[in-house]
């Protein structure tokens, strides 16, 4: 159900997540250089990695609340992003680094999925264990 | 522009973004029910075609209003309305319910996808 409530969690979440990305986006090219867009990698894997976590540790019905509003749908859904990743891509892909275009797509959806499964498999564990 | 404005424009734009994909989430699952998979694919294709579309533009006339927005529309909206977290997410669950096959042909379409989604983008722009 739509809910305005949630609506602004969602936002707010969308806000603080989308700031720390351009923030992460930032600071991985001044550091650690251009090869690969470091920064955007790593915002994808930690959202990856806590959203895994956080839908192994929560039941059906929790996932419908505020936090998972804020949470999971704002803050980790604007954390991560695909459209910087297909433009990243095809940029290096038009520059004539195909090499690295395909390194970059392939190391952002293996890394991803293998960080959500190792969260999942995480969060569900504590969650049997009664810590959630 | 100033590291200030600038972030703020990309908060304003992905909370935009988000509470988008946040309604059309909600407009699908009514709609398609199980199928929650599609919905992300959805907009992340859009997502992708956008931003290149849009940074195209901008890109045609640097002094610009679209050049002025950017931030706002492609780092911000953009971003904040497409998700790797959830793509990520979802091939866990496909494969956690006993369907590997659909797990993996929803990755492949997704990768393959946002590439095209991408370069149809900024054809589109250019045309």
């Amino acid at each position: 159900m739509f809910s305005t409530t949630l609506l602004m969690g969602v936002m707010a979440g969308g806000a603080l997540g989308g700031a720390l990305r351009a923030f992460m986006a930032r600071a991985g090219a001044r550091y650690w250089g251009d090869a690969l867009p470091w920064g955007t990698l790593v915002a994808n894997y930690t959202a990856a990695l806590v959203l895994g976590a956080l839908a192994g540790g929560m039941a059906q019905s929790q996932a419908a609340g505020l936090f998972w509003a804020f949470a999971a749908t704002g803050a980790l859904g604007g954390l991560s992003t695909v459209s910087s990743l297909a433009q990243q891509a095809l940029s290096l892909w038009q520059e004539s680094r195909r090499r690295a275009a395909c390194a970059y797509l392939a190391l952002s959806a293996g890394g991803g999925i293998v960080l959500a499964a190792l969260g999942y498999t995480l969060g569900d564990a504590v969650a049997l264990g009664g810590g959630v | 522009m100033t590291a200030l404005r600038f972030y703020l424009s990309v908060a304003a734009g992905s909370a935009l973004g988000a509470g988008a994909r946040y309604a059309i989430t909600l407009a699908a699952a009514a709609m398609i029910g199980s199928a929650f998979w599609l919905a992300t694919l959805g907009v992340n294709l859009a997502g992708a075609a956008l931003m290149t579309a849009y940074s195209t533009r901008a890109a045609q006339s640097p002094g610009g209003a679209l050049a002025r927005w950017h931030a706002f529309w492609t780092t911000g909206f953009c971003g904040g309305f497409t998700t790797f977290s959830l793509f990520s997410v979802d091939a866990v669950v496909l494969w956690q319910r006993g369907q590997p096959g659909l797990a993996l042909g929803y990755v492949a379409a997704s990768v393959a996808g946002w590439l095209a989604a991408a370069r149809l983008g900024q054809r589109l722009a250019r045309s």
